[in-house]
């Protein structure tokens, strides 16, 4: 099973995704926040992740660059609106080509019994299609296939 | 994964008989509908559907047919389900791994 939580409520801007990390807030949201570990987790691995800018403060800007395998480069950006260690970072992410991919990340680390740390982003878009091209970039081509299958075939029940 | 499958999980009753089979293994058409309070024709006529989807499986015991779930097409949908967030998953798991480095580290300098 998988450890990471995803909720897109149809026809809403928004995606919620969590996870629960078997450490204290502070260690990760130190982690979180350092960048010279960031091309180490962030991204799938098949990309090369540099980091060209990450000033974590308010108004500072984080802008990493992912190199594929064919040498192919694609960069996000964005702007820090608030940072509150240990407990929340509220920041900007595009996709460096597509502004209208825009979405605002609320990112809250709760404390946990046991020195856990749960981890919760929640992502406005600028409307439910850009959430949804979103959603669906991050799957893989047989997911999508397969989602707009379902999706046919549920249509096809309700239309009986 | 196979769109049959989520058509034959699209019916409450249904979604029941897989539930029971799952807590408690193997049973009977008549035991399923004494569990489920459904008339045993209904009962049968799920069953049929189920089995036809390769959600559950058939054992004939004498004049009786035993039914199980089939694990293989929940193993698929998982799966399936997963590969929707494969690229988060891969990015937390190696967050998961720094942050289980860090803590060695922080335990081995105190």
């Amino acid at each position: 099973m998988s450890k990471t939580k995803i909720v897109a409520e149809k026809g809403a801007q928004n995606v919620v995704i969590s996870r629960e990390f078997n450490s204290p807030r502070e260690l990760v949201f130190n982690t979180y926040t350092d960048p010279t570990t960031v091309p180490e987790w962030w991204g799938p691995k098949r990309y090369k992740t540099t980091v060209d800018r990450m000033d974590v403060k308010k108004g500072g800007i984080w802008r990493f660059i992912h190199r594929d395998v064919e040498g192919n480069e694609y960069a996000f950006n964005g702007v820090y609106h608030e940072v509150n260690s240990p407990e929340r970072i509220i920041n900007t992410f595009e996709v460096e080509g597509y502004p209208e991919f825009i979405g605002l990340v609320t990112i809250n680390l709760e404390k946990m019994p046991g020195g856990k740390t749960k981890f919760i982003e929640n992502t406005v878009y600028q409307s439910v299609e850009g959430r949804d091209g979103m959603i669906k970039a991050g799957m893989s081509e047989g997911a999508i296939e397969l989602l707009d299958r379902l999706e046919e075939l549920l249509d096809s029940i309700q239309n009986v | 994964m196979n769109a049959a499958t989520f058509s034959a999980l699209a019916e409450p009753n249904r979604v029941n008989i897989l539930e029971l089979l799952r807590d408690i293994g193997e049973l009977t058409v008549g035991e399923i509908a004494q569990r489920l309070e459904l008339r045993m024709p209904q009962s049968s006529k799920h069953l049929h559907v189920l089995a036809k989807a390769g959600l559950v499986n058939v054992k004939a015991d004498a004049n009786r047919r035993i039914y199980s779930i089939r694990q293989e097409p929940f193993e698929e949908m998982d799966q399936w389900f997963e590969s929707f967030i494969r690229d988060k998953e891969e990015q937390f798991n190696r967050f998961e791994e720094l942050l289980m480095k860090k803590q060695t580290n922080e335990n081995r300098n105190e």
